[in-house]
């Protein structure tokens, strides 16, 4: 599962820290999941998301900044989404799931971690 | 979402069109694209070449170090920056006279002209400013303040203002041009660097900036140096807006998956504002890209050319049809057809006058490749372009270091501030080292630093040195009519007994430091780093040029030359200065930026002083 968020949130951390909980648990079906926050300034944007890791306890998800707002050119991750979900098997998106800003909510990550068992070996 | 105000500036805009010296570059073509003129840094000519036949008209010799070039509105007058002469040239490049020569202050880099060729626009990279020139009259009409180390400069299209960028730190100015104020800012973030160049797009209100990152924390391979384009919006007054709103950074580490290319070293739009492309001077590439009028992505791959050695300049004709590369290191310029990006013609503009070995060394200095790097995204140039500093205090393993200038360092051997290299050749270990992690230039075992030397095991490593060795002190602008009353006023508080700067910063090289004596000093300033591994003693560094190399100390505490000698002098322990007045320490600080006020290699070799060639 691939994250990518331009913003630190509490409901992003709320996310990150389920799927953090989901990684754990389905280690052994091979899921496994990364956040890149999308950042103009990578060294301003590090100890936020190092504080989000320390908050939240994260031990299966590595963390990771993109040097860019618009992120990696081949992930084609859209100008108004504030968090994008990839979820991936193989070679395949089997979800995806895209929030404007401040659209992140309780019901958006209910439906992301609802959506993990479709990418479980 | 774009502004009201912004599309009605776009619509403005709308008929502009990219013309002949619009923005920075050391290649320009005339407006009616008849002609092509090439600044050859290295021989210290102007190459015209005509397009119609892709033939060399005439090389022309112009001065030293050639940095930016110009045609002068729609004529076939041409402006030269000449960096190390210190002056702006003006040529007639149909006869291949130089009509006029124009002496300015210190170190013009980039120049343009207004669409009517009524004035020039020239960066003083030192100490950082615009000069606007009237070619006609030879005369500098307003000198207009440009920040610190002003290098790239647009012009807008519709003529009201410059774009200026800061070297040191990527940020982009825009200097009203009716008023000559600095009307806008675009900061760079904390680790921008090295933006020499920028180029302005002709209608949608966006200029582009190639440089790097020098993020100073990291320095073992892991992103410390990186590539990028950045995009401003010159349109916008929302300073508030958010993360990259006014000011987007593009990575080029990242924009072809994970093909890391190398120094970005300049950018060109075409006139109909769709296509746009970036060299790459550390991995001898570009990048063909289409412009998104998107306001997010900003520019698309199209494809990566693989270049000739040392690409420094792109520019592309106004018909949009072709496009001209100068490979730097191979003296020629190369044309592109733009619509298959395969090369045409090949000019030879100029002849070497590095001669072979140093022409090697040049070329190794400044490659991202291997044999010199393993990861393709630092050269020796990265942090010494040019021989230069690159501004920056690196938190190394041993400790803070603050760039030095290799400027006279066949002189002022050892290298570094802890003299923990006595040739040039010991940085086969940087270069085998997790820096830069290539395979090296010797074939078998490597010599230890300081010990039994490494010269002599590889031709490749010597031409290093040899290139390495090679740059020279320019004289201080401070000092141009020689030693003003307060610098000599200042000479004298230098040289006395009282206050020992010269006992250390001794001889014609204002250094003790020598292989042979391989003398250090505790100067108090070992205790102000925590990390420090090798001091307290560092090797004295020469004076000579410290005007241009803020900040000081090795760990670039000091931020003028005034806190060397006052705040960052606690117990009087870096020379005795607690005594002076304030008025004898302007004396003191008017002399040091005056050094070299002559050059000082005559007496160097006079001192029986030690060079090293290679």
């Amino acid at each position: 599962m691939s994250i990518f968020a331009r913003e630190i949130t509490d409901d992003l951390a709320s996310l990150v820290k389920q799927v953090d909980e989901q990684v754990g648990k389905n280690s052994s079906k091979q899921m496994k999941a990364f956040v890149v926050l999308l950042a103009e300034d990578a060294d301003a944007a590090a100890p936020k998301l190092e504080e989000l890791a320390k908050k939240q306890g994260i031990k299966n998800v590595p963390l990771t900044i993109f040097d860019g707002a618009s992120g990696p050119p081949s992930y084609k991750i859209a100008k108004d989404a504030d968090v994008t979900v990839l979820l991936w098997r193989g070679q395949t998106v089997k979800a995806n799931h895209a929030f404007g800003k401040g659209g992140l909510d309780k019901k958006g990550t209910e439906a992301i971690i609802a959506d993990a068992p479709k990418i479980l070996e | 979402m774009r502004t009201l105000a912004a599309w009605i500036a776009m619509c403005c805009l709308g008929g502009a069109a990219v013309q002949a010296g619009e923005s920075n570059s050391l290649l320009d073509i005339s407006r009616d694209a008849k002609l092509l003129a090439c600044a050859n840094r290295d021989s210290g000519t102007v190459t015209i070449v005509e397009l119609a036949t892709h033939a060399k008209r005439a090389e022309i010799a112009v001065g030293r170090h050639p940095e930016g070039v110009s045609f002068v509105g729609d004529s076939h007058q041409l402006a030269v920056a000449l960096y190390d002469d210190d002056c702006v040239a003006i040529l007639d490049a149909e006869s291949g006279a130089i009509v006029r020569r124009i002496d300015v202050f210190d170190e013009p880099y980039g120049i343009v002209s207004s669409a009517d060729g009524r004035r020039l626009f020239v960066t003083l990279d030192y100490p950082g400013q615009v000069l606007e020139i009237d070619p006609v009259a030879g005369t500098i009409v307003r000198t207009l303040e440009a920040g610190d180390f002003a290098r790239g400069i647009a012009i807008a299209p519709d003529q009201s203002r410059l774009l200026v960028t800061q070297y040191y730190s990527g940020e982009v100015l825009a200097i009203d041009l009716p008023g000559g104020k600095i009307a806008d800012r675009w900061p760079g973030i904390s680790n921008d660097n090295l933006a020499r160049q920028i180029a302005v797009h002709p209608k949608r209100g966006k200029a582009y900036l190639p440089h790097i990152r020098s993020r100073v924390t990291a320095v073992h391979g892991e992103g410390s140096i990186f590539p990028y384009v950045s995009v401003i919006d010159t349109v916008s007054k929302d300073t508030t807006a958010g993360d990259g709103q006014r000011r987007r950074r593009i990575p080029m580490d990242a924009f072809l998956a994970n093909l890391v290319t190398a120094n970005p070293w300049e950018a060109a739009i075409s006139a109909d504002g769709r296509q746009f492309y970036v060299v790459f001077a550390g991995t001898d590439d570009m990048f063909a890209c289409d412009v998104i009028d998107d306001d997010y992505r900003e520019i698309g791959y199209r494809k990566l050319v693989r270049l000739g050695r040392n690409p420094r300049a792109v520019r592309i004709a106004p018909d949009g049809q072709t496009l001209y590369v100068y490979n730097a290191l191979d003296f020629n310029v190369v044309a592109y057809d733009t619509r298959s990006l395969t090369p045409q013609t090949t000019i030879a503009v100029t002849e070497n006058p590095l001669g072979e070995e140093k022409l090697r060394g040049k070329v190794l200095f400044y490659s991202a490749q291997q044999p010199m790097v393993g990861r393709r995204w630092i050269s020796c140039s990265s942090c010494h372009p040019d021989g230069q500093q690159d501004g920056r205090t690196w938190h190394n393993p041993e400790g803070l270091r603050n760039t030095q200038w290799l400027a006279g360092m066949a002189w002022t051997h050892p290298i570094h501030w802890s003299a923990d290299r006595d040739e040039v050749q010991d940085f086969e270990h940087t270069i085998r080292g997790p820096l830069m992690q290539g395979r090296g230039l010797i074939r078998g075992a490597v010599q230890k630093e300081l010990g039994t030397p490494n010269k002599g095991l590889s031709a490749d490593l010597d031409a290093l040195a040899a290139y390495s060795n090679s740059h020279t002190w320019p004289l201080s602008p401070y000092a141009k009519q020689g030693l003003s009353a307060a610098a000599r006023r200042g000479q004298a508080i230098f040289i006395s007994a009282e206050t020992l700067c010269a006992t250390c910063h001794s001889g014609p090289l204002f250094t003790d430091s020598s292989v042979k004596s391989m003398a250090m000093h505790d100067v108090g300033t070992g205790a102000d780093d925590a990390s420090e591994k090798l001091g307290p003693k560092f090797d004295t560094p020469t004076l000579l040029g410290v005007y241009r190399t803020a900040p000081h100390l090795h760990h670039g505490q000091a931020a003028t030359l005034r806190d060397v000698l006052t705040t960052k002098n606690a117990g009087d322990r870096h020379g005795k200065t607690s005594h002076l007045s304030s008025g004898q320490i302007d004396d003191l600080v008017e002399y040091l930026k005056a050094l070299p006020y002559e050059d000082p290699q005559p007496a160097a070799a006079a001192a029986g002083l030690t060079k090293v060639d290679r």
